[in-house]
């Protein structure tokens, strides 16, 4: 479990692009978005709620994804949360300012 | 379907329930946190500490409000709107409309409400140091109890609006109309009311040393036990002013024309009325 602050901030600081790959191989709604970053992270990394929410919804916002009811009949309808055009072209952009930082951190650190 | 978990979302989000993006966002909450809290009971936690994990995994609501919280687009011509609780600051809201507005106990500090219509809205609780309330239009609002330090009300209408035991602290008000306002039991020492309209407002319990009321003819107006120490009043035409109780003695009334009964009340609190014209 990532407990420390500095970490933990810095990572939060990649939410959006995190859940950008999640949904690049399809539709999910909330709750399944932060199990499978839990899973993905061999259960180091939990998104709060509040966090993965926020994210969803500023991207929303910025018309990177769009969000849609699902049609269960049992128990409560889910919100399901699909990727854009324009997300996936975010989602490359962010990795590769990733990927340019971290070659950086790498040389500095 | 857990009760106590939808409970909980009510509580926190009930300042926030009039806006309908809020409903909806606790209605994906609830089902999200529903699947968490059974998932975490099939892992084997019981009751109590699956729910407290559920709860724990939620982080800071406020977070969810801001990103999602009213954009100033969609205040302009809303009616009746409660802004109760939420953090604005520094927002703008200039030339918005809103009546019945409340905008109890929330965060509005540094916010531009400029030529704006707040018609008997409310701010109680609310912050809003350094706001700009330039040329507003506030019929019946409450400011009760609040910080407006360094608040701008320049020309603004503040007809029949109270500012009960606020912080006024550098507050302006120069051509404001205060007809009827209530700046009661409020600091105003050295503040300007140039240019303003002072006819039956009222100072009850209010500090007003030091503040220049030249030439001016003051109708109604109420200074009831308010102070007065240094507080020019030279060439005022005073028509039924009350001045019961307040500490006139060190007030200056050269020049100034008064109707008998004002004359009375200043002459029993031992005011220097030499060079006063009774009418």
């Amino acid at each position: 479990m990532v407990d420390n602050k500095v970490s933990s901030d810095l990572l939060r600081g990649h939410s959006d692009t995190m859940i950008l790959k999640l949904l690049m191989s399809g539709d999910k709604y909330g709750y399944e978005i932060s199990k499978l970053i839990h899973s993905n992270s061999n259960n180091e990394y939990e998104l709060k709620e509040s966090t993965m929410f926020s994210s969803l919804k500023r991207m929303e916002n910025d018309e990177n994804v769009t969000s849609y009811w699902g049609d269960e009949t049992q128990g409560g309808r889910r919100k399901y949360y699909r990727i854009n055009e324009k997300g996936k072209r975010t989602y490359f952009e962010n990795k590769e300012n990733w990927e340019y930082a971290k070659r950086i951190l790498d040389q500095l650190l | 379907m857990n009760e106590k978990l939808l409970k909980y979302l009510d509580g926190i989000f009930s300042p926030y329930e009039d806006l309908h993006t809020v409903k909806e966002l606790k209605e994906e909450l609830n089902v999200d946190l529903q699947e968490k809290l059974s998932d975490f009971k099939i892992q084997g936690y019981d009751d109590e500490t699956a729910y407290r994990m559920t709860i724990d995994s939620i982080g800071d609501i406020s977070e969810i409000i801001e990103s999602i919280s009213v954009k100033t687009r969609e205040l302009h011509q809303m009616v009746s709107q409660d802004f109760s609780n939420i953090n604005l600051q520094n927002s703008d809201f200039k030339g918005v409309k809103v009546h019945d507005g409340k905008f109890n106990g929330s965060a509005l500090k540094e916010s531009d409400f400029s030529n704006s219509d707040l018609s008997n809205s409310s701010f109680k609780g609310t912050d809003l140091q350094n706001s700009d309330f330039k040329k507003v239009t506030l019929h019946d609002g409450f400011f009760n109890g609040r910080a407006l330090k360094g608040s701008d009300f320049s020309g603004s209408d503040l007809t029949n609006t109270s500012f009960k035991g606020c912080d006024l602290t550098n507050v302006r008000f120069e051509g404001a109309n205060l007809t009827r306002t209530k700046l009661t039991s409020v600091g105003l020492k050295n503040i300007s009311f140039k240019n303003c309209v002072l006819d039956y407002t009222d100072f009850t319990y209010s500090d007003l040393s030091g503040v220049c009321f030249d030439n001016r003819t003051l109708i109604g107006t109420i200074f009831k036990g308010t102070g007065l120490s240094g507080t020019s009043f030279k060439n005022v035409v005073f028509r039924n002013v009350y001045f019961k109780s307040a500490n006139v003695k060190k007030a200056i009334f050269d020049g100034a024309t008064m109707d008998k009964l004002t004359y009375a009340v200043l002459k029993g609190g031992k005011a220097n009325l030499t060079n006063v014209t009774v009418i």
